[in-house]
Order: structure tokens, then C-alpha cells, then sequence
């Protein structure tokens, strides 16, 4: 890979953030961000939102350590990944009371169907266009539905409930599987993204 | 809803070592884990499971140097467990560069310690490990790696696992551990009159390409946990892949 950026890592205070600092080694220089610290957001070329955990966890977090504003005002790349998918929207079923970071409208819904299990765990079938059908590695109870059906680029292939996968909205790209964990699909991606080829 | 069917290798380790017994004893040294995770990664395994079978007995910060090396070299979800009995453990677990956790021992002890994890990381986040072992006819939950009887009878656990709601379910079959000699069908019988609604993983015994099939044709089941027979070469996880898609059952090929 011959460009190197600088990458902020957002630690949501549980991750799986030795694995994500991995994975994005290969694109160049990794900075854990843990608390509001502006003279990193200034720095970096690219910020990641990952995520495990509830949506209320999650939210505290950013909320206890200053770091909603900085998210907010940041205009250069986010990567949103699973439940930092998630809390970019207004509201979710997994935490009625919450307010989320609302950057995307719409809100969180719990997966509910007789013929899907859940957690949706496990490499499912994402699509573009019913072209570039891609496996990614999954762990998810919810799924996130955006007022503006135009931000959605990929849906997972199922014929019984609608599951988004990738959405893009102005400089956000959100990920609701984990491509840290998606083995080359999850480079190919992360690369179209940084390369400005998605 | 295409759901691709997992193959996951089962690393058991002991300090730095990992080793394979036979209905979980007489264990005996196979290699270095972080050299035989990341060939099975690039043999296309979905995802890998860590057990700390010593986790109990002594120091942790071997199998966390262990996993650590791991996540240098695999992009593929690492569970991994053995011995967890605190949030701390969980969130060291973590730290070290795995992606998900199991519990057996603790939980059976302390249900309400699974409702205290889902609370703070999800569900998704947890997979429950059952060791299963037929005593007088009867299917048992063991603990501390198969040494003692928690007194559950299998399908009583699995009720309340129900009632808890979680990520997820490995069952192994101590009697099969080991012998080379398929899965417990009976078991797996029982397993599917259970009606669980939660991705469920079988591992114990499986030791060749049609017992995988027999076992993932059943649309509960979703995966398939494999040691002894990687290690010896029995399953080579490409071809088994090759196998599986032939006799239409889905599974990720990259």
C-alpha cells in the first residue's frame, strides 16, 4: 500500500481494540483516542467509531469522556463499525431512554423475524445492487433503518426483514459487520473507502 | 436468509502450549498455537476459539501473550475463554486482542452473571460453552474442563441458558473428545428437539467431511468446532468447504 494515513481509533471502553489496532496498522499510523484530546482530531486523516456493547454503554461512554463533540464537529472520514453504527442515529430499541448522536436520522430496531436468529452471528451475504455479493462477519442483534432510503449502499441478502449492511452519508461510512474480522473482504472494503474508490 | 455455515478450529491451550487430549485428558503437546492459528486463517476457518484449560491453576499472562500474537496474523473473529470469573477477566480478555468470550464453569455456578455481561457488552457478545458427559444414561453439564459434575442435567441448563438469552451456544461432547469416532448422535438429536433460537456450535469427536455434512444440514446448527482432526490432517478446511457447498450447504469461501 504505497499512501500511509493517520488514523484515530475511538475507545469505546469495550472493545476488541487490540484486534482493530491490527487491522488498521496496515494503513498506516494507529492513535487510540480515549478522551476528548483536539490536537489528535486535528491530526488524523480518518477517525473510527467501533463498537461492542449496548447502545447505552456506548453513548455513556463518548458522553463521560467529552468525545460527542469532537465526533460531531470532525469533517474528514468517519468509519462507523457495528454499534458505532448505531449510535450515529437518533434512538434505538436496545436503550428507549437514550438519546444517540442523532449525525444520521432515523433510529435502531431490534432484528425480529421467526426465521432469522439472532444475535445475526456468523459471515452473511451482503449486496450491492444484487452485484458484488460479499461475506462479512456479522454480530448484531439490531439493525439500523435510515429515514432516507438513498444513503443505503448494501443490504444483507434476505427475503424476510431488511438488514443494513453499508450505508454512506456525507462523510460517514457506516459498517454494520465487523471488517476487522471479514479476513480480505474486509480490507477490499476499507480500502475502496480510504481510496476514495466506494 | 443465506446463513454460511462456520468452521471453527478449537485451540486448546496450556501455558504456551497447544495441546489435544482425549475425552479431555492424557493431554498431549501439538505445537504453537499462534503458528497454527494463523495457518487455519489462511485456510479460510471463520473463526478461531481460544480455551485457556489451566486458566484456573496458573497465571494468565501466558495465554494472553498468546493471543496477542494471534490478532497480528488472523482477521477472523478469536473467541476465547477458559477460567473467566469477572467483568475484569472479560475486559482483559479483550485487551488482549479477542473478539468475543465464553463461559462454562462460572456460569453454571452464577447464572445471573450472564444477565450482569449482556447488560454491559451485549449478547452477541457471549457464547456459553456446555461440556457435556453421559453419566448413568443421562446427559450431564461438566465443569473446570470436564472434571467435575455441576449437577445440571443438559437439557435443564439449556432451560434456563434460554431464559438468559445469549449470543450463542457451543456444546461438546466429552465422551466423543478426542476418539476420532464421529459426534454423539444421540446427543445431536437431542439437541434439535430442543428448539433453541440462538446460533448453536457442535465440537467433540468430528472427524471427517460427511460427519461435518450430517451435522449442518440441520438448519439450527450452525457450525462446527474441530480440533484433533485439523491437527492430523483428516479435515483440511478448504477441501471440507469444497465438500460442503457440493452437497449445497452454504459456507464461506474466500
Amino acid at each position: 500500500m504505497s499512501i500511509k494515513y493517520k488514523i484515530g481509533i475511538i475507545n469505546l471502553g469495550i472493545n476488541n481494540i487490540k484486534s482493530l489496532k491490527n487491522f488498521f496498522y496496515k494503513y498506516g499510523e494507529v492513535y487510540v483516542i480515549e478522551k476528548n484530546n483536539y490536537s489528535i482530531f486535528k491530526e488524523i486523516d480518518c477517525l473510527i467509531i467501533p463498537g461492542n456493547g449496548t447502545f447505552h454503554s456506548g453513548i455513556s461512554y463518548l458522553k463521560n469522556n467529552s468525545l460527542i463533540d469532537p465526533i460531531k464537529k470532525f469533517k474528514k472520514k468517519i468509519i462507523a463499525i457495528c454499534l458505532g453504527m448505531q449510535i450515529l442515529f437518533e434512538e434505538s430499541e436496545e436503550s428507549p431512554t437514550i438519546k444517540g448522536l442523532a449525525l444520521i436520522k432515523g433510529k435502531v430496531c431490534k432484528i425480529n423475524h421467526p426465521k432469522i436468529k439472532t444475535p445475526l452471528l456468523g459471515w452473511f451475504e451482503s449486496n450491492k445492487n444484487h452485484k458484488n455479493k460479499k461475506n462479512y462477519f456479522f454480530n448484531n442483534s439490531f439493525s439500523c433503518y435510515p429515514e432516507d432510503d438513498n444513503i443505503i449502499i448494501e443490504k444483507l441478502n434476505t427475503d424476510y426483514l431488511e438488514i443494513v449492511s453499508v450505508i454512506k452519508f456525507k462523510n460517514i461510512y457506516a459498517l454494520q459487520f465487523h471488517p476487522e474480522k471479514s479476513s480480505s473482504n474486509g480490507f477490499k472494503i476499507i480500502d475502496q473507502i480510504l481510496n476514495e474508490k466506494f | 436468509m443465506i446463513e454460511n455455515k462456520r468452521i471453527i478450529p478449537k485451540l486448546e491451550i496450556k501455558n504456551k502450549n497447544l495441546i489435544k487430549g482425549v475425552q479431555f485428558e492424557g493431554l498431549r503437546i501439538i505445537g504453537d498455537p499462534v503458528l497454527y492459528a494463523k495457518e487455519f486463517f489462511e485456510k479460510s476457518a471463520d473463526q478461531i476459539i481460544i480455551n485457556d484449560i489451566v486458566a484456573s491453576l496458573y497465571s494468565r499472562e501466558s495465554i494472553f501473550s498468546t493471543i496477542d500474537k494471534m490478532t497480528n496474523d488472523v482477521f477472523v473473529p478469536i473467541t476465547a475463554g477458559g477460567g473467566i470469573r469477572s467483568i475484569d477477566d472479560i475486559k482483559n480478555f479483550l485487551e488482549a486482542g479477542a473478539d468475543r468470550v465464553f463461559l462454562n464453569t462460572y456460569a453454571l455456578e452464577n447464572p445471573e452473571f450472564i444477565k450482569n455481561i449482556s447488560n454491559l457488552f451485549g449478547k452477541q457478545f457471549i457464547t456459553i460453552s456446555i461440556e457435556v458427559k453421559k453419566i448413568k444414561n443421562e446427559y450431564y453439564c461438566m465443569k473446570n474442563h470436564g472434571r467435575d459434575n455441576s449437577g445440571y442435567l443438559f437439557e435443564k441448563w439449556i432451560d434456563i441458558i434460554k431464559e438468559y438469552d445469549v449470543g450463542e451456544i457451543q456444546i461438546l461432547s466429552i465422551d466423543n473428545d478426542g476418539m476420532e469416532n464421529g459426534f454423539d448422535n444421540e446427543l445431536l438429536d437431542s439437541i434439535l428437539n430442543l428448539k433453541i433460537n440462538c446460533p448453536i456450535i457442535l465440537g467433540g469427536g468430528i472427524n471427517s467431511n460427511e460427519v461435518c455434512h450430517d451435522i449442518l444440514k440441520n438448519p439450527e446448527i450452525s457450525g462446527v468446532s474441530i480440533s484433533t482432526a485439523l491437527y492430523n490432517k483428516q479435515i483440511n478446511i478448504p477441501k471440507l468447504k469444497n465438500y460442503l457447498k457440493k452437497n449445497k450447504i452454504n459456507v464461506n469461501q474466500i
